[in-house]
């Protein structure tokens, strides 16, 4: 199945679907073993085939921020939140094909 | 699905991978914003904080109906704002406008207020898998789900990401004083702060000589790709 171009409406309709939807107990016959339907697949090679981008998100430097503020220390501000001054500040690394198949099969429930 | 296997994942599991913590009682950035709206929810009608809440942000005075541009912005507030833009918050466009998104994320962390971090990214990638496929889709949070799966199996597969050789480089900010910070009106500001300074005669001996002393060896102390006033600053107003 080609993906590419289809619209939001339409994605969500192939996506918002039930876990047994999504994840049925048969794997799809013919899928690659990175994925468990054809159309898992068929999202991944969307995302492939349209070449989708990465964000090109920026890692933040708490002495750099410190200075872009006039001196005002800005770390405080986000170690308020356990965990986050990590995620921000050292956490850059990232596998392009890890993140397609993370996103061509993800599923999220409705009552997360 | 990693590696050819299934993976469920609590959000309680999910804070634990990330390392944050879930908040006793959280707030919702995405559901102050945008309410019940189904995903993908930025195209829907938002839900701004009101002109009280998000007066500390802006400069004053901030009468109701200001416009909230990030010209108007605190000069910290102003920072903070393009430095989540950056990174929490990836954001491309839109440089003259804060969305409601936004102006939530940034008042939260402006007045160090709980917010519920796993349910802000589970809607984030939420809002990516239900968006259209178009070739302005992206992916978001690169980084972030990288750093989970390779936790999966007892952290097996950290060594492959931790060889990685993609990753994000450091956001340059520019710096209060630098001549190509966008928004005019913060320029204006300095500018008139600066002639305030001079006219009032305290420029060689007054008190900020310190602090600008001590803002001069921190900056000496930076990376050279972080020197905050050099060209490739990436603030895209």
């Amino acid at each position: 199945m080609d993906l590419r171009g289809i619209p939001g409406p339409r994605v969500k309709r192939l996506r918002y679907v039930t876990l047994e939807q999504w994840f049925p107990e048969q794997r799809d016959v013919g899928v690659d073993r990175r994925f468990h339907t054809l159309l898992q697949e068929s999202f991944y090679h969307a995302y492939c085939q349209l070449d989708i981008k990465i964000s090109e998100h920026k890692m933040l430097h708490w002495v750099a921020m410190r200075v872009a503020v006039g001196g005002i220390p800005v770390l405080p501000l986000f170690e308020r939140y356990d965990g986050l001054p990590a995620l921000l500040n050292e956490r850059s690394r990232y596998i392009r094909e890890w993140v397609r198949v993370f996103y061509a099969t993800l599923f999220i429930e409705e009552d997360r | 699905m990693f590696q050819e296997r299934h993976y469920r994942l609590t959000r309680a599991h999910l804070a634990t991978l990330l390392g944050v913590q879930i908040a006793e009682e959280p707030h919702y950035l995405h559901y102050m914003a945008y309410g019940n709206t189904v995903p993908p929810r930025r195209p829907h009608e938002t839900l701004f904080p009101s002109d009280e809440e998000v007066s500390v942000l802006f400069q004053q005075p901030f009468l109701p109906g200001t416009p909230r541009t990030p010209d108007r912005l605190t000069p910290m507030a102003h920072s903070i704002h393009l430095a989540l833009r950056k990174s929490l918050l990836f954001w491309i466009g839109y440089n003259e406008g804060i969305t409601a998104l936004q102006q939530w994320l940034l008042l939260y962390i402006m007045t160090s207020r709980d917010f519920d971090l796993v349910d802000f990214f589970i809607c984030e990638l939420e809002d990516v898998i239900t968006d259209g496929m178009i070739v302005h889709h992206r992916h978001p949070f690169a980084h972030w789900i990288c750093w989970i799966l390779a936790q999966f199996s007892q952290n097996a597969h950290m060594d492959e990401l931790a060889q990685s050789r993609t990753f994000f480089s450091f956001y340059s900010p520019t710096a209060p004083r630098d001549g190509r910070r966008g928004p005019r009106g913060q320029h204006r500001a300095q500018r008139i702060l600066d002639e305030r300074v001079l006219t009032e005669g305290r420029v060689a001996d007054d008190p900020t000589a310190a602090e600008d002393a001590s803002l001069a060896a921190a900056e000496a102390q930076l990376p050279h790709y972080l020197v905050t006033d050099s060209e490739d600053s990436e603030d895209d107003e």
